[in-house]
């Protein structure tokens, strides 16, 4: 292969990825500390990205502009739905997995209907930064290198907030050993709440740059759901570095299945990585479930 | 009045009764030894008064404050900690962070700052090894940041559950040194072990359960005299 080609494609995989690894991010945090496997998560994702359209449609309005909206009242839902739904589930664990699936799967057609009724079922895009900088050989569009310094710094902040702030300490302490965190008097009841939300307002934010390079309508979530879980899964569960290996090597798959074969095949990409790492390295690339 | 009375507390874990009306009395100051065989229910009347495990039913009174309907963090912030069995440490976290962790409900950031500096000089090696990941500490210096984690809420009654598990005898010396110089600060000791004879050495009284019911109490030295005690704990005839 042409060393240029190769380049190009590796440039254009990792600022897909970088948009995946945010999602992915997103439902790393919620797995972590709630052990729920959140199958709405590309609900949230796709509702994001559809907000963004409407309002560059209507009023043209920047997604840097709607992402922090959109981040807030992802935020304020993700609250509500912990504390009015899957505060609910069962105690024990076995039991809480089994209902915390059934019930995100609920809340996930759900919210599939919501944003058809919403924003009907048309496929939208941002037309927005629609050029490309020239760097020597290579082509750098300008939509997936905003999206992907944007996911950059969306990742870094939340990386700060897990690392310096008391609250990030206590995710991190409940995602570890929840016994523990019980024993020190963390409040884990409102660790697992701002923990959803934090993550559904992560989802979010990545919903308001995907948009900026993928076209969506109410019902491609599910798509976004999976390929989430096959960079978490190459990642590792609960392996927030892990997240950011795995978000690139879909990208890259991606990236490069794209170009050698063709649009539905690397669509299929990242499922089937998905379904060989379950088989051949179910704790994922790095070999680490950060439980 | 006593510092913790705990009366009468039944616990289940669904149709298995683990405590039938376990009943304790610790005053400020001691150090009271829970003994009894494993599977007794020492682990679940501990996880019981620091609000982990919720009763069923049955009276838990701190300070003459009801606290059995309190939540773990209402408990801690009332003065009462559980170092728990097997230590349950943030593996992946720095000791500074356990400890930061353990500090959750300091009244100001100064005073968790001011209690971090004071559980390094107190044990140097945490020190030492502030920046290091907690699952990467040897045994005994684990057990030595899950005591310093929970004095770092600054509690009244701190709930050892199996200090000693998995130690050398010469690193249980130590623990046993440590949780006699816990006490002298004035901090009030309710001890769950293994190690009987230590523990009875080391305590003003004692309870021994067995089958989730308190069988035998009284002073520590009384309890090792026992010849029921003798005979199942001690391996002596």
């Amino acid at each position: 292969m042409h060393a240029a080609l190769f380049g190009q494609l590796t440039i254009d995989g990792l600022l897909v990825g970088g948009v995946y690894a945010l999602s992915a991010l997103g439902l790393n945090v919620i797995f972590g500390v709630m052990r729920i496997v959140n199958l709405a998560h590309g609900e949230f994702v796709i509702g994001a990205a559809l907000l963004a359209a409407v309002l560059f449609e209507r009023l043209h309005a920047s997604v840097l502009v709607v992402l922090p909206l959109a981040f807030v009242l992802a935020f304020g839902l993700g609250a509500l739905i912990q504390r009015a739904f899957l505060r609910r589930l069962p105690t024990d664990l076995a039991s809480a997995e089994a209902t915390s699936l059934l019930m995100t799967f609920g809340l996930s057609y759900f919210f599939v209907g919501a944003w058809l009724a919403f924003f009907s079922g048309n496929f939208r895009s941002v037309p927005y930064l629609t050029g490309a900088w020239t760097l020597g050989p290579f082509s750098i569009a300008q939509a997936r290198l905003l999206a992907f310094v944007a996911s950059g710094i969306v990742a870094a902040l939340l990386a700060m907030l897990l690392r310096y702030t008391a609250l990030g300490r206590a995710i991190r302490a409940t995602s570890q050993n929840l016994q523990g965190a019980l024993a020190c008097g963390v409040d884990v009841e409102r660790v697992r709440t701002l923990s959803f939300a934090l993550g559904t307002a992560i989802a979010a934010a990545s919903g308001c740059l995907l948009i900026l390079i993928f076209t969506v309508n109410p019902e491609t979530g599910a798509n976004v759901t999976l390929a989430s879980f096959a960079v978490i899964a190459l990642g590792g569960l609960g392996n927030y570095a892990g997240t950011l290996v795995g978000a690139a090597v879909i990208g890259l798959a991606i990236s490069f299945t794209g170009y050698f074969a063709t649009a539905q095949v690397a669509q299929a990409a990242p499922y089937v990585l998905f379904i060989l790492v379950l088989l051949l390295r179910p704790a994922g690339l790095l070999g680490k479930s950060g439980a | 009045m006593s510092l913790l009375s705990v009366r009468n507390l039944n616990v289940s874990y669904g149709d298995f009764k683990a405590l039938h009306g376990v009943s304790l009395e610790v005053d400020e100051g001691e150090i009271v030894v829970i003994v009894g065989a494993n599977g007794a229910g020492k682990t679940t009347t501990m996880n019981s008064i620091a609000g982990i495990l919720r009763a069923r039913s049955g009276e838990i009174l701190l300070s003459g404050e009801h606290i059995e309907r309190k939540s773990p963090r209402e408990i801690v912030e009332r003065g009462l900690v559980l170092v728990p069995e097997g230590r349950h440490l943030f593996a992946e976290m720095t000791v500074q962070e356990n400890l930061l962790v353990g500090g959750q409900t300091a009244r100001s950031r100064r005073r968790l700052h001011v209690n971090v500096r004071t559980m390094e000089e107190r044990f140097p090696i945490l020190g030492r090894r502030r920046g290091q990941a907690a699952g990467t500490l040897s045994g005994g210096e684990q057990q030595m940041l899950a005591i310093a984690r929970a004095l770092m809420s600054e509690p009244r009654i701190l709930l050892m559950d199996e200090p000693s598990i998995g130690l050398s005898p010469l690193l249980t010396a130590q623990i046993f040194a440590m949780i006699r110089e816990v006490n002298q600060t004035g901090i009030t000791v309710i001890l769950v072990e293994q190690n009987v004879v230590q523990s009875l050495a080391l305590a003003t009284r004692a309870y021994v359960i067995a089958e989730g019911r308190v069988v035998l109490q009284g002073l520590a030295a009384e309890i090792r005299g026992h010849a029921d005690v003798k005979r199942a704990y001690l391996g002596e005839a």
